[in-house]
C-alpha cells in the first residue's frame, strides 16, 4: 500500500526546524530514521500533513563528553553509532546490551536514539492494518469510545515498548528539549506520563535534541534484561533495568529498578528499591524486592503474551538484574 | 506542492525522477527504474527483503523515502557483481545452495555484504545475529550462514 500523501520539510539546522514547528498550521510530525513512524503511517495510525525530516540536521548525532561528568548523545545518533561508540561501551555497557536487543542489527543504521525514546505505545488491537481495524469499532487510542483489550475499560492501556527508556532512567539520564523559546533539560523519568494514547510530555513545538547521562562512579553497576517471543525483530513482552551502588562493605546505598513493556510508560518501583537500599543484599532480599515490583504493574491482554506470563517475567527479570548487578549467584 | 525532481545514483548510474514526498525508495526502484531484484515483502520493516545499501550501509527501502536519498550512493542486488563477475557473497550463495525460492536472497546478500564490511572474520553466531532481521521461509538459514562464512574467507568478501 502506498503511503498517504504528505509534504516534507528538510531543515539543515535545528533553528530552521524549530521555526517550522513553531508556526505550522497543518498537522506536522517529526521524522528521524522513520523506522517507527513510516510503518505507523502505512497502517494509517499517523496521518501528518507535513513531515519534518530532522535527520537532515547536521551536528545532532554527536556522542561526546561535553559537560562535567556527563556524556551527551545527540538525538539523531543511530543505534549503530551508540553500540559502536567507545565512550558508550566503556561507561554504559548496559545501554549497549539494550541497544543490541532492539529489532535487529541491520535496522540499527536507520534507527535513532531519540526516535526510540519518543516512539508511541503499541497494542495488538491498534498496530494493525486499516482493513483489520475496520472490523472493530474504534478504540480510545483511535479517538473512539471503547477498549478491546479490557472489557468495560475506561482508558487506553497500550504498552510503551521502547527498550532504551527503562535502562536510561535507571542510569538517571535526562533529556534536552528545545523549542523556539529556548531549551529545557528534564529527567527522563519525568518525560513520560503513563498514558497509552500518547506516552510523553513533549510539547507540539519541541524537539528532543540530546540525551545526557551522568558518568557512573566505579561502584555503580547497571544491568538490563529483555524477553521477547523471537530473539530478533519482536518487541519486548517484558523488560527491566536495575542500577545499584554499593559501599566498600557491600551495603547498597542507592538502587533504581525500572521496568518496561508492562504498561503505558516505563515503571519505577520505589517500594522495591527501598527493600534493597541499606542492606547487604542476598538472593532472598532480591526476591522480596521482585515480589514487591509486582504490586506496581498491571499488564492487560494486549501483547503477544498473557498478563499472567508478563507478571512472572517481571519478577524473574528483576531478580536476574539485581543478582547480576550485585554479583549474587542463583538469580536464574 | 507537487512532485519533486530528484537525482538518484543507483549502481553507479544516475537517474532523474520526479516523485511526491511519500514515495519510497522501494517504489522508485521497482516501478520507475524496473530494478525488481529488490523485493517487496512485508512493507512494514519486518522482513528485510527490500534491503539495499545506501553509502555501503543496509537500509530497508520500504521505510526509506526516495527524496531522502538524493545524491547518496545506492547499491541494489543488480549492481553488486563486478562487471560479469559475481560478488564473493553471491558466488558462495549459489555454490552452497543458500538460495531456494530466492525471494529473501537479494536482501540477505546485501545485508551480509554490509556486515562483512564491518566484521570481516565473523563467527557463525555473529553471522546469525547479523542476518536475524532478514526472514527466509525456505532454507532454514543453515546454508545461508555457511555461505556467509565461506565468503568471509575470500578476499573482498565485504567489498561493497
Ligand atoms: C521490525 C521492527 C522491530 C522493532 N523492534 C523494536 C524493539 O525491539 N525495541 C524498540 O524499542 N523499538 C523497536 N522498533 C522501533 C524503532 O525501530 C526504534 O524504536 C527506533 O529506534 C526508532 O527510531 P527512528 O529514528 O526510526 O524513529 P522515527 O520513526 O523517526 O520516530 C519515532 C517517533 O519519535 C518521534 N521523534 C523522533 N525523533 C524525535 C526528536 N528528536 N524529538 C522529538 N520527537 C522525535 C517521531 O515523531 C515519532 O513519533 C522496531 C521497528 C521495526 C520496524
Ligand atoms: S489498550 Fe484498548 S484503547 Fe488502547 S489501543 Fe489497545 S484496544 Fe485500543
Ligand atoms: S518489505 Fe521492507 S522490510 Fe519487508
Ligand atoms: S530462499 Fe525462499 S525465502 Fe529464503
Amino acid at each position: 500500500m502506498h503511503l498517504p500523501h504528505f509534504e516534507i520539510t528538510e531543515p539543515r539546522t535545528l533553528d530552521d526546524a524549530l521555526l517550522v514547528l513553531s508556526d505550522h498550521e497543518d498537522r506536522i510530525m517529526i521524522k528521524a530514521g522513520g523506522t517507527a513512524l513510516i510503518p505507523a503511517m502505512r497502517l494509517g495510525l499517523a496521518n501528518p500533513d507535513r513531515v519534518l525530516n530532522i535527520s537532515t540536521i547536521s551536528d545532532m548525532d554527536k556522542i561526546d563528553r561535553h559537560r562535567d561528568n556527563c556524556i551527551s548523545i545527540g538525538a539523531n545518533s543511530s543505534l549503530f553509532q551508540v553500540r559502536q561508540s567507545s565512550i558508550i561501551k566503556e561507561n554504559f555497557p548496559a545501554l549497549v546490551d539494550a541497544v543490541k536487543s532492539i529489532s535487529s542489527p541491520s535496522l540499527h543504521h536507520s534507527s535513532s536514539i531519540a526516535g526510540n525514546i519518543c516512539q508511541d505505545c503499541r497494542c495488538i488491537y491498534y498496530n494493525q492494518s486499516l482493513t483489520w481495524r475496520a472490523l472493530r469499532s474504534k478504540c480510545f487510542k483511535a479517538a473512539g469510545k471503547t477498549c478491546h483489550a479490557v472489557s468495560n475499560g475506561n482508558k487506553c492501556s497500550a504498552v510503551y515498548r521502547g527498550d532504551l527508556a527503562p535502562v536510561l532512567i535507571s542510569m538517571s539520564a535526562s533529556v534536552v528539549l528545545a523549542s523556539f523559546k529556548g531549551k529545557r533539560e528534564i529527567p527522563l523519568s519525568q518525560f513520560f506520563k503513563s498514558n497509552g494514547i500518547w506516552p510523553n510530555t513533549l510539547g507540539p513545538a519541541e524537539i528532543l535534541t540530546e540525551v545526557v547521562i551522568p558518568i557512573p562512579k566505579s561502584n555503580l553497576k547497571v544491568t538490563f534484561e529483555k524477553v521477547r517471543i523471537r530473539s530478533s525483530l519482536d518487541y519486548a513482552i517484558a523488560t527491566g533495568a536495575v542500577s545499584v551502588t554499593t559501599d566498600s562493605e557491600g551495603t547498597c546505598t542507592d538502587c533504581k529498578i525500572v521496568l518496561g513493556a508492562l504498561g503505558p510508560g516505563p515503571i519505577e518501583s520505589f517500594e522495591a528499591e527501598k527493600i534493597i537500599v541499606g542492606t547487604i543484599p542476598d538472593l532472598a532480599i532480591c526476591k522480596r524486592a521482585a515480589k514487591e515490583v509486582i504490586n506496581k504493574i498491571h499488564p492487560v491482554a494486549n501483547t503477544e503474551s498473557t498478563p499472567e506470563h508478563r507478571i512472572e517475567l517481571a519478577e524473574f527479570i528483576v531478580v536476574r538484574c539485581l543478582c547480576k548487578a550485585l554479583g549474587i549467584g542463583g538469580g536464574d | 506542492m507537487g512532485d519533486r525532481s530528484i537525482k538518484l545514483i543507483v549502481n553507479g548510474y544516475s537517474y532523474n525522477v520526479s516523485v511526491p514526498a511519500e514515495t519510497t525508495l522501494l517504489e522508485v526502484l521497482r516501478e520507475e527504474l524496473q530494478l525488481t531484484g529488490t523485493k517487496f515483502g512485508c512493507d512494514t520493516g519486518e522482513c528485510g527483503a527490500c534491503t539495499v545499501l545506501i553509502d555501503g550501509r543496509p537500509f530497508r527501502s520500504c521505510m526509506t523515502l526516495a527524496v531522502e536519498v538524493e545524491g547518496k550512493r545506492i547499491t541494489t542486488i543488480e549492481g553488486l557483481a563486478n562487471g560479469g563477475e559475481l560478488h564473493p557473497v553471491q558466488k558462495k550463495f549459489v555454490e552452497l545452495q543458500a538460495i531456494q525460492c530466492g525471494f529473501c536472497s537479494p536482501g540477505m546478500i546485501l545485508t551480509a555484504v554490509a556486515f562483512l564490511g564491518e566484521n570481516p572474520k565473523p563467527t557463525r553466531q555473529e553471522v546469525r545475529r547479523a542476518i536475524s532481521g532478514n526472514i527466509c521461509r525456505c532454507t532454514g538459514y543453515q546454508k545461508i550462514v555457511e555461505a556467509v562464512i565461506a565468503a568471509s574467507k575470500i578476499n573482498g568478501g565485504g567489498r561493497k
